[in-house]
């Protein structure tokens, strides 16, 4: 009960610190970055971290585990983030999304996720607690990174703590065996992200000339595609005309 | 009456004709994409060609399809105004090296992979975005959407202005990579420069 309490009180901390400045949607202010100085150290620390512990377990994990079972690990990740879909698209008014991923929690909760027996196009699309602030009109507020788990805005963060006491597992009670899978899930999660990505991210540690600068980018301009649903449209683009006046001028 | 049924014919005519002009638009810009992308496969899946001649072939290429100098420009955003030409000079050889030697990279993944326009748009009067998927036919990779900006200038051919692949934009991420260098260093355009040579130096 202490530990509900204390998880309250830092979103609502972070949630009125995120309704400072600007408008849901607009994440072009996080550019402006105050806490840039902090941020930068906190992610040159995680890119420490991924260099010698996550990128060479995320290799193995690669090399090692069949391309099935790594497909199997993905299935069951996206599966424990059904619920906090299927809330948050309440929330939202996102009245079909809420159902599929209900039915999606359902029918794969059949093999505990491992295996997706879902059409394609009954998926439904990520929604998550900061999506959820944003649609109630609550500001981005700042771009901060976090230990471990990199950039997000202060409203991001909030919705973190959220999402993660939506996740089943959270609640499970299943003894020794249960702890072990609770305690496992957010590392094998990592894992799992890490290697499904190993390439880009890569990419953007050893290729940038300034790594943080091109993470909060692509950041930005992710999460603003979150925001906006154009995530899975071609032809559609989140990306402001007026950018690309300058080549008509 | 005469003259209402003739300014009805000529609204008729002038609307058949924006809509046919805007129709050859879309389709000179997704030919445009799909013509380099079919130009690009055939120098990348010719095994008699050197791996020289290949490089050589898609510099040529892009050089041809992409506008380079207005990408350099708008690489360096606010700033590009605030350089001195003779660093506007310096800046363009060496970001025109880096976009080079990134395409050529990501290019030689269409060695395996194939484009598949399905929806173009409009972009107001001067761009249309083709949009696609890149499709692994061997199943390994999952599709990917790819976005191409195309620049349609009026009695010029279109360029490609930037490519957008899962809603990123590469010009964006760049200018704002670019941008915080340059903040960074306070304000001080020859340090982009200097970050731009040390990248290139590394590589080779």
């Amino acid at each position: 009960m202490r530990r509900f309490f204390a998880s309250m009180a830092a979103i609502l901390m972070l949630t009125s610190l995120a309704a400072c400045s600007g408008t849901p949607n607009d994440l072009s202010g996080l550019q402006d970055d105050p806490y840039e100085q902090a941020n930068r150290k906190i992610h040159a620390f995680n890119m420490g971290a991924d260099t010698y512990v996550l990128e060479p377990v995320a290799d193995a994990y690669r090399n090692v585990l069949p391309d099935p079972a790594q497909k199997a690990i993905a299935n069951h990740v996206e599966w424990t983030g059904m619920p906090s879909t299927a809330l948050n698209s309440t929330l939202q008014g996102k009245w079909e999304n809420a159902g599929l991923a209900i039915l999606n929690f359902a029918f794969n909760g059949l093999t505990l996720g491992l295996v997706d027996i879902m059409d394609e196009a009954d998926k439904p699309s990520y929604e998550d607690f900061g999506q959820t602030l944003a649609a109630a009109d609550v500001a981005p507020g700042e771009y901060v990174v976090l230990p471990l788990l990199g950039g997000t805005t202060t409203r991001g963060a909030a919705g973190m703590v959220v999402d993660f006491m939506l996740n089943p597992l959270s609640a499970l009670q299943a003894g020794p065996a249960g702890e072990v899978v609770k305690t496992a899930r957010v590392p094998v999660g990592t894992i799992s992200l890490r290697a499904d990505n190993y390439d880009l991210i890569n990419q953007v540690k050893y290729q940038s000339p300034d790594s943080y600068a091109r993470t909060r980018s692509i950041f930005i301009q992710m999460r603003s595609a979150y925001l906006a649903d154009v995530i899975v449209e071609e032809g559609e683009s989140t990306v402001s005309d007026d950018d690309f006046e300058s080549f008509f001028e | 009456m005469r003259i209402f049924h003739s300014l009805m014919i000529i609204s008729l005519g002038l609307f058949l004709a924006l809509g046919s002009a805007r129709a050859d638009r879309v389709s000179m810009a997704e030919a445009h994409v799909t013509d380099m992308i079919a130009a690009a496969q055939v120098i990348l899946r010719d095994e008699a060609i050197s791996a020289e001649d290949k490089e050589a072939g898609i510099r040529s290429l892009m050089t041809r399809y992409f506008d380079i100098g207005g990408i350099t420009r708008a690489s360096a955003g606010q700033y590009w105004r605030k350089a001195t030409p003779a660093q506007q000079e310096r800046y363009s050889e060496l970001f025109a090296e880096v976009l080079k030697s990134t395409a050529i990279g990501q290019f030689d993944q269409l060695r395996t992979l194939e484009f598949i326009p399905t929806r173009s748009t409009e972009k107001g009067p001067k761009m249309v975005l083709v949009g696609g998927r890149i499709v692994d036919n061997s199943g390994v990779q999952p599709d990917a959407i790819v976005n191409w900006r195309v620049a349609t200038r009026e009695g010029k051919p279109p360029s490609i202005i930037d490519i957008e692949i899962e809603n990123i934009s590469l010009l964006i991420t760049q200018r704002q990579e670019n941008q915080a260098i340059i903040r960074k260093n306070n304000g001080a355009f020859q340090a982009l420069i200097d970050t731009l040579e040390g990248q290139i130096n590394t590589a080779d």
